[in-house]
């Protein structure tokens, strides 16, 4: 035999070999940080051939299977070798497990730390791409990132019918406890995932983590609601970004905190492409304060009725921020609701979280910031208003924002508001015009609406009066100021 | 006999090549420690080679541990980086990953560095991206040396990402960081610009001598890192077990780190595990930024329980025009977002928007006197979305129009105050103290808090507007048919225009 090919033959006997040698090592051995099974490899050798060495940058659940075969179970397995009493924390790759495996038997993969109050023990799993079929709700401990290959390739999904919500970002009970009655679960990060239910009842819901705690880049779909933050030990959670939502009731709802509880804040939604199937619920629900709401496209069911985003109708919500709203399929894009609360300890110029305490009525609503929104509905509302009774129906509208009550606490004269609406069809709009010339059409619709005349005192001049200022008064016309 | 000749010919050259390549793969595997093994393909099989853009840092932790890995080795994890990347930039000179999440001891504990592990990208005149991949585990820098020596000074393309919030790069308590600062991104002179230096997902703690408030230093320092460079998902923060403050600034952004940013959701906890009344060291604040940037989006900033709202501090200080401060919660600071409280100079164009100033309620100073307070020197700020929930207290200080808005007044007010748009424009002719202003909170002393000034408003509404009003100045469009604008007037009646 010439030696090339003596060589030629021996380059898979000895590739082989190797490999043999670490599954059966691999087999032989009980996984753990002794053993280092599953561990990721890399070069130890520092001369003569490539030798594979150990290394706990990564570890593979493929090589976990104590608890069962299925992804579920070999990140459980992981789990069960590596967690606070053996590590500081992990990342597990299940990238490698093959789609056979998918299939989940009942367990939550995070089981093992929701029976005690945290050890801190981080964590991060990267999933593979393919469905992933869940029996039981992964209920996230603190400092756990999930991620999988992108929203259309990494796709959890439920069996069966209704029960309970795919993924939870903590829990009203252990890890999360901080004291009785108060939870925080933070640093949970989910990225890069599809979600898709089964009817279940929310995709992702948050009750309890907080700071650096946050979705990005995640569908959702087939569930009742995409997203809820449902309690206010979500504070300062977010932001979440870059969300496709579809084939849900809701795509989104903030609030209201649980029974004697008041929403606080978040870092905000943005991002965020909405698709309802349903016509009987709003797209979007705020009810808390200190929200940011950017780029946002809603899709409605093609309803008369239905509100794409509504503000306030349940508990106290101000202090929101929306920033380019877009809209299609409803009736109104943002609602913002009148609704009150009574037994308040003051009438207030704004909410407050003190209820059953006195006999004053409180709106949920004050201090709205709403920056680009529009509507391809035609005759459809862009906004609508309950706290002013305005309907603005321009197709774009700028700027819309409205504050506080003007007059005294218990005497309600009006909103403080601005507005760049100035369609004759809103009603109840007061826009601030400008232009060159006096102001001369009807403005039946437009009462209260000032006008900047900044021409010459020809242009701005009719009806006899020069004025650089006017109102319009309604079916009288304009009036001149001064 | 030509056609054998060739044949022999052809066997002699392709065994000189197999020799060759065995030869070479000899030599490059010698300069290959480290590296991610990966399968690679040769003729019909395939084989185990070194990827050479991965480098593990976990072969340079020496022996005298487990299997093959850094657990009960004895090592030093900067020096161990620094191998690591000696031997990345030797085998991939155009950059890669030096992967240190294994380069721990397991079980609880903290793993000194030592010296300096960026030592070998220093030597560059110019440097290749690097990403450090750092461990879930507590990195103490600097235990042991000297003063000064133990800052991070990151050199340029640097990435350094951590798992989460349990990467833990912990200060010395013996060491006293004259530069100040934990972690510096590049050089403190910016003798050279730098770019592309990024912090992602990880935690900074400073730890000091408890008892010596000289000691205390601060989170991170951008002096001069510009274009590209971020930090993202970090938590800075004081030593909550001592416990001990930040002694300077939690992410300080210098004059020379002009469109840096993105800073995103940043968490920092100035004065962690203080008490009531303790004499804890004063406020420092969670971030100050000496220039323009491309942001700071999503930030919670704790300051000092016991001295919070009771001293004039400031969680976040702006004091460079053309900024953005965006989901900002503060608490337990006088003022939550400061505009130019240096009055270093004019400044303009900012933009803050949800801003939710809270209370610890464990202290009388967890709270916060001034959401956002807006010193003299500021034009064209938008202000928009603030909220304080403490009381009293202010949701803007504006001291450039001489306004305040207050809570209001007596029990049962609503709280928090919140301020849904505050618009400073620019001064307006020649005359002194005329701005241009557009307001929504129509505050005054009697319905607000007694502090408050007179804030004019223009509203809507159906009700005819009669009788007293508190807003002179204010504008109303009262809607219904035959109605029209009225004001408030100086003698605090509702009057139709003229």
């Amino acid at each position: 035999m010439y030696p090339s090919k003596m060589m030629k033959g021996l380059f898979p006997i000895v590739a082989i070999s190797i490999a043999g040698m670490m599954i059966a090592r691999a087999n032989a051995q009980t996984p753990g940080p002794t053993t280092g099974v599953g561990w990721s490899a890399n070069v130890q050798s520092t001369s003569g051939s490539v030798t594979p060495s150990a290394s706990y940058a990564i570890v593979d659940a493929t090589q976990y299977t104590a608890l069962g075969t299925d992804l579920c179970a070999m990140i459980a397995s992981v789990f069960q070798v590596y967690n606070s009493s053996t590590a500081q924390g992990i990342i597990v790759d299940a990238r490698g497990v093959p789609s056979s495996a998918l299939t989940c038997s009942n367990i939550n993969p995070w089981g093992t730390f929701l029976t005690s109050i945290s050890s801190g023990f981080s964590n991060t799993v990267l999933l593979p791409a393919g469905t992933i079929i869940i029996e039981k709700s992964w209920i996230l401990p603190n400092y756990t990132h999930v991620i999988g290959l992108g929203p259309n390739t990494t796709v959890v999904t439920a069996a069966g019918g209704p029960t309970s919500d795919l993924i939870e970002m903590g829990q009203p009970g252990n890890p999360c406890v901080i004291k009785p009655g108060v939870y925080d679960c933070p640093g949970i990060v989910i990225e890069h995932l599809g979600i898709v239910g089964n009817g279940h009842e929310k995709g992702i819901s948050n009750c309890c983590s907080q700071e650096l705690s946050r979705v990005n880049d995640v569908s959702i779909s087939n569930v009742t609601t995409g997203l809820a933050l449902t309690d206010m030990f979500a504070q300062n959670s977010g932001p979440y970004s870059n969300l496709t939502i579809s084939a849900v009731n809701k795509c989104l709802s903030i609030g209201p905190a649980s029974t004697g509880n008041v929403m606080i804040n978040s870092r905000g939604v943005h991002g965020m492409t909405c698709t309802v199937s349903s016509a009987t619920y709003p797209a979007i629900t705020i009810d808390g304060p200190s929200n940011s709401l950017e780029d946002i496209s809603i899709s409605g069911a093609s309803s008369t009725t239905q509100d794409g985003i509504l503000i306030g109708s349940q508990a106290s919500a101000q202090g929101n921020l929306l920033f380019n709203i877009r809209g299609s399929g409803l009736r109104n894009i943002i609602h913002i609701s009148g609704n009150n609360q009574t037994g308040q300890t003051g009438t207030g110029n704004c909410p407050f979280p003190e209820t059953g305490v006195g006999s004053g009525t409180v709106y949920n609503v004050c201090d709205v910031t709403i920056l680009g929104v529009s509507t391809s509905v035609s005759n459809g509302i862009t906004i609508q208003d309950d706290l002013t009774n305005s309907s603005i129906a321009d197709p774009q509208v700028a700027m819309y924002i409205v504050g506080e009550i003007i007059g005294t606490n218990s005497t309600n004269i009006g909103y403080s508001r601005y507005t760049t609406a100035s369609a004759p069809t809103t009603t109840n709009g007061t826009p601030w015009l400008v232009g060159t010339v006096a102001p001369s059409a009807s403005c039946s619709s437009q009462i209260g609406t000032l006008y900047s005349c900044i021409g010459t005192s020809t242009q701005c001049t009719s009806g006899g009066y020069t004025a650089a200022l006017w109102e319009c008064v309604g079916s009288t016309g304009w009036k001149h100021i001064q | 006999m030509a056609r054998a000749r060739l044949l022999c010919g052809s066997r002699l050259m392709l065994l000189a090549l197999i020799m060759g390549v065995l030869m070479a793969g000899s030599t490059r595997t010698a300069a290959q420690e480290g590296d991610k093994t990966v399968w690679a393909q040769s003729g019909a099989s395939t084989v185990l080679a070194a990827s050479t853009i991965w480098v593990d840092a976990t072969s340079f932790c020496g022996t005298g541990g487990g299997t093959n890995n850094c657990n009960g080795a004895s090592f030093d994890f900067c020096t161990v980086v620094s191998k690591a990347l000696t031997q990345l930039l030797s085998v991939s000179p155009a950059g890669g990953v030096v992967d240190a999440r294994g380069v721990l001891p397991f079980g609880a504990g903290t793993e000194p560095c030592s010296s300096d592990p960026f030592v070998p990208l220093e030597t560059l005149s110019l440097n290749p991206p690097v990403t450090i991949l750092l461990p879930a585990y507590n990195i103490e820098l600097n235990p042991t040396s000297g003063a000064g020596s133990g800052t991070w000074v990151l050199p340029n393309n640097v990435r350094l990402v951590g798992t989460g919030f349990q990467t833990v790069l912990l200060g010395a308590a013996t060491c006293c960081y004259t530069a100040g600062y934990l972690i510096d991104m590049g050089s403190l002179t910016c003798s050279t610009g730098y770019t592309g230096i990024g912090i992602e997902h990880l935690q900074v703690v400073t730890q000091a001598l408890a008892t010596t408030p000289s000691t205390y230093y601060g989170g991170i320092d951008n002096e001069c890192a510009g274009e590209g460079s971020y930090v993202s998902d970090v938590k800075i923060s004081g030593n909550p077990s001592t416990p001990t403050a930040l002694g300077a600034v939690g992410l300080m952004i210098g004059a020379g780190a002009v469109n840096s940013g993105p800073y995103t959701d940043i968490y920092v906890v100035a004065a962690p595990g203080n008490t009531c009344g303790s004499s804890y060291p004063s406020n420092v604040s969670c971030v100050s930024v000496l220039t323009q940037t491309r942001g700071i989006h999503g930030i919670s900033c704790l300051g000092s329980e016991a001295t919070g709202a009771s001293s004039v501090s400031a969680g976040i200080l702006v004091n460079a025009s053309n900024n953005s401060i965006e989901d900002v919660h503060v608490e337990s600071f006088y003022d939550g977002v400061a505009l130019n409280d240096t009055s270093l100079g004019a400044i303009n164009n900012i933009f803050v928007s949800n801003v939710s100033a809270g209370d610890t309620g464990a202290c009388p100073s967890g709270g916060v006197v001034n959401a956002v307070h807006v010193y003299s020197g500021v034009t064209n700020a938008t202000i928009t979305e603030v909220s304080n929930i403490n009381k009293p207290a202010y949701s803007i200080e504006d001291d450039v129009t001489g306004a305040k808005v207050e809570n209001c007044n007596g029990t049962g007010c609503a709280f928090p105050i919140t301020s849904g748009l505050y618009v400073l424009g620019g001064s307006e002719g020649s005359t002194a103290g005329q701005y241009t202003r557009l307001a929504t909170t129509p505050a005054n002393p009697t319905v607000y808090g007694g502090s408050s000034t007179v804030v004019p408003v223009w509203g809507v509404g159906s009700t005819l507007p009669s009788g007293s009003c508190y807003i002179p100045g204010t504008l109303l469009s009262y809607t219904s048919t035959g109605g029209g604008i009225y004001a408030c007037t100086s003698g605090g009646s509702w009057a139709a225009l003229p």
